[in-house]
C-alpha cells in the first residue's frame, strides 16, 4: 500500500468488449466510496493518469489470445499482491474462447481481410498461464459481487460469492421454470445474478460459467434425451465456458456414449 | 397406522357471498396471504383487500410453500455499526394463511417442532403465533401428490384455525380452534343440520382412493439404513444435477445459512439469513477446505435419509408431507416414491 494507507486498484484488459470494467463505472451513487476506499491506480477506461505497478488488488478483464497479452497476463501477476478475473473472458475464456473450437488460420479467414498481419494464438482464461486469488463470474459482471470482492480485500476476508445453481435462485424467487419450453442453463450455472433472465422470461444462456459440484455430464446426457442435437448442446454449454473445468469432458462423455451406441 | 381423520363435525355452509364476506371480515383483522395465479404460475402472496376474489382454493401447490413466510428465503437479522447492534423487529402483522393445502399445513407442524422445539427461534415463533390458518380440502389429486402415505392429506386433520372444501358450488366451513369458532360466529353463519356432514365424508372418502401414488412407509428409516450401498444412489447421483431446486420448493427443507455483509465504510452492515441447500457443495464444507460430502451420491442420500430417516430419529415423524413440489421441480425427473420403491425391489 501507498502512505495513503489506500489499498491500489488497477485494471487490465485483454481481448474483451470492456463490458466488464464498464460495470465497474456503473455503480454510479457508490464510485465516491470506492475512490475513497481504494487507490485507483491503473484503469485506462476510467482515468488517463495510470501510475505503475506494484498494485496489490488487479483486475484482469478478458481471454488471453496473443503472445502479447501472456506477457501481459504474467506482468499483472507479477505486479498485483491478489489477482482476479474480472467477467467470464477471464474465467473461462468466455465468447472468446469458441473459436477453439475451429483451426485458427480457418477462424482467421473467415473473419479477416488480411490474417497474415494477426498474431492470435488459442483464446485461453487467465488461469490457464497464472495463478488467480478470485474470479467474478458473468457476462457482464455483476457490479454487487465487484464491491463484495473489493470489501473482503479490504478487511482480509475471503468473500462469499454464490458457487451454487442459479435453478436453486431462480426458485426462491419465484419464476416460472423455463426448462421444459427452452434449453436453460439454470441448472448447472453459477447463481449471482439474481436470475436476471428467467425472471424476465427468458432462458439462462450460461455466461455465469457451471457452478461447483454441479453435474455437467449429466446435464449434457438430459438434453440430449430431451431431443437437443449434440452440436447444439455443445454450442449452448461453450457459449461463454467453454473452458470452463468439466465442460470439455462433459461433451466428450456424450461424443463418447452416443459412438458406443 | 394412523388414527381415523379427525373432523369437526360442526359444518357451516357458505354460498359465494358469505365466503366472500368471511375473506372480507378476515381481511379486517388480518393481513391475508393466499395462493393466486399469475404470470403462468401460482404462488403465494400477500393480497390487498381489493384482490380476495383472487383466492384459488383449487389451485395446484404454490411454487413456493408456505415456509416461506415464516422466514423469507432471504432477510436480514440485524444492522450493526462500530459494535452497537441494531435488532430488527420480528416484522409481521396478524396474518392469515388462506387456502393452503392440507400437506402445506402438516409441513408447518414439522417446522414447528424444528423452529420452535429445543433451539427455539424468536422470529419463527413470533410469527407463528400471529397466524391464523385457513385450510382448503383437496377433492383431487395433482399428478405426482403422495400425501396419504404421510397422512398429510387430502383432508385436514387437526390444527387449523379453518377448513374449507368447496362442494357442489358451495363452501363447507369446519371450524378446528376456538378463534375459528368464534370467528365464525362473530361472522353469523349458522351450523348446518342438513347431510354435509355426510357429503364430507364421502368426498374425503373418494379424494383419498384418487391419490395412488403411495410409499410404503413400513421400516422405512431401517429400510434406508440397510441399503446405504443400494445401487439406486448411485443411479439417481448420475441424473441428479445438484442444482437444490428441489430443497427450495420442499416445504420442510429449513436449513438456511447466515452472513454477515459490510458496508464500503468497514464499519457498518448487516447480518443476513438465506436458504440454503444440502445440494450444493458449499453446504458441508468446513474450515480449511474438506467437504465430507464432496461426492454427489453423498449429497442426494443426505436430502432422501434426512426426510425419510433422520427426521423421524429426531421427532418421531417423517420429514416429507407428500406434496409432490420436488417431483414438479426436478428437470432431472428424479421421485423419491420411485427411488423408496427400489429399495424394496
Amino acid at each position: 500500500m501507498q502512505e495513503s494507507g489506500r489499498p491500489r486498484l488497477a485494471v487490465y484488459k485483454l481481448s474483451s468488449c470492456a463490458g466488464c470494467q464498464l460495470q465497474i463505472l456503473n455503480v454510479e451513487d457508490l464510485l465516491l466510496d470506492i475512490a475513497a476506499a481504494v487507490e485507483i491506480a491503473y484503469f485506462p477506461m476510467a482515468s488517463r493518469q495510470m501510475d505503475p505497478g506494484p498494485y496489490d488488488i488487479g483486475f484482469v478483464e478478458g481471454a488471453v489470445t496473443s503472445p502479447e497479452e501472456i506477457q501481459r497476463v504474467k506482468q499483472a501477476r507479477q505486479q498485483c499482491r491478489l489477482l482476479v478475473a474480472l467477467g467470464s473472458c477471464a474465467a473461462f475464456g468466455g465468447v472468446p474462447a469458441n473459436k477453439n473450437r475451429f483451426a485458427q488460420r480457418v477462424v482467421e479467414q473467415q473473419v479477416y481481410q488480411h490474417p497474415e498481419v494477426l498474431n492470435s494464438v488459442e483464446a485461453r482464461p487467465v488461469e490457464h498461464y497464472v495463478r488467480l486469488d478470485a474470479t467474478l463470474r458473468g457476462c457482464p459482471i455483476h457490479p454487487e459481487e465487484f464491491l463484495e470482492l473489493v470489501k473482503g480485500a479490504l478487511i482480509g476476508a475471503t468473500p462469499r460469492l454464490p458457487n451454487y445453481s442459479l435453478c436453486l435462485e431462480c426458485r426462491l424467487r419465484e419464476n416460472a421454470c423455463l426448462f421444459a419450453q427452452e434449453l436453460c442453463l439454470g441448472p448447472i450455472t453459477a447463481a449471482g445474478c439474481g436470475a436476471l433472465c428467467p425472471r424476465l422470461g427468458r432462458s439462462c444462456q450460461g455466461c455465469r460459467g457451471p457452478a461447483e459440484g454441479v453435474n455437467l455430464a449429466g446435464f449434457a446426457r438430459l438434453l440430449q434425451e430431451k431431443g437437443y442435437e449434440r452440436a447444439i448442446i455443445q454450442n449452448q454449454l461453450g457459449k461463454y465456458a467453454a473452458a470452463a473445468p468439466g465442460v470439455a469432458l462433459a461433451m466428450a462423455a456424450l461424443r463418447w456414449e452416443e459412438e458406443r451406441r | 397406522m394412523s388414527p381415523p381423520a379427525q373432523i369437526a363435525t360442526a359444518v357451516r355452509v357458505a354460498d359465494e357471498a358469505s365466503w366472500g364476506q368471511l375473506l372480507r371480515a378476515l381481511a379486517q383483522t388480518y393481513d391475508i396471504w393466499a395462493p393466486v395465479a399469475e404470470k403462468n404460475r401460482v404462488i403465494l402472496r400477500c393480497l390487498s383487500p381489493d384482490e380476495l376474489d383472487q383466492v384459488k382454493l383449487d389451485a395446484p401447490p404454490t411454487l413456493l410453500p408456505a415456509k416461506k413466510v415464516y422466514r423469507a428465503p432471504e432477510e436480514t437479522l440485524l444492522r450493526f455499526r462500530k459494535g452497537e447492534v441494531e435488532p430488527l423487529g420480528n416484522g409481521q402483522h396478524p396474518w392469515a394463511l388462506v387456502g393452503i393445502h392440507p400437506c402445506d399445513l402438516r409441513a408447518i407442524q414439522l417446522l414447528d417442532r424444528v423452529y420452535t422445539g429445543f433451539f427455539a427461534d424468536e422470529r419463527y415463533s413470533h410469527r407463528r403465533q400471529q397466524n391464523f390458518l385457513v385450510v382448503a380440502n383437496c377433492l383431487q389429486p395433482f399428478p405426482h401428490c403422495f400425501c396419504t402415505s404421510f397422512q398429510s392429506g387430502p383432508f385436514a386433520r387437526k390444527e387449523y384455525d379453518l377448513a374449507v372444501t368447496p362442494l357442489f358450488g358451495r363452501h363447507l366451513v369446519q371450524a378446528g380452534s376456538a378463534a375459528g369458532e368464534a370467528f365464525l360466529r362473530v361472522l353469523g353463519l349458522p351450523e348446518t343440520t342438513g347431510s354435509e356432514l355426510a357429503e364430507l365424508v364421502a368426498a374425503q372418502a373418494q379424494a383419498e382412493q384418487a391419490v395412488t401414488r403411495k410409499v410404503n412407509t413400513d421400516n422405512l428409516p431401517r429400510l434406508l439404513n440397510m441399503n446405504v450401498d443400494h445401487p439406486v444412489w448411485d443411479q439417481i447421483a448420475d441424473r441428479c444435477l445438484s442444482c437444490g431446486a428441489c430443497t427450495a420448493v420442499c416445504p420442510t427443507c429449513y436449513c438456511f445459512s447466515v452472513q454477515d455483509r459490510l458496508n464500503l465504510d468497514l464499519q457498518s452492515g448487516e447480518r443476513r439469513m438465506a436458504w440454503t441447500s444440502c445440494l450444493i457443495m458449499e453446504f458441508s464444507r468446513v474450515a480449511l477446505g474438506h467437504n465430507p460430502r464432496h461426492e454427489r451420491v453423498a449429497r442426494v442420500k443426505q436430502r432422501l435419509y434426512h426426510k425419510f430417516s433422520y427426521f423421524n430419529d429426531q421427532y418421531g415423524q417423517f420429514g416429507c408431507v407428500g406434496c409432490g413440489r420436488c417431483v414438479d421441480t426436478c428437470v432431472a425427473g428424479i421421485d423419491p416414491v420411485e427411488v423408496l420403491a427400489q429399495l424394496r425391489r
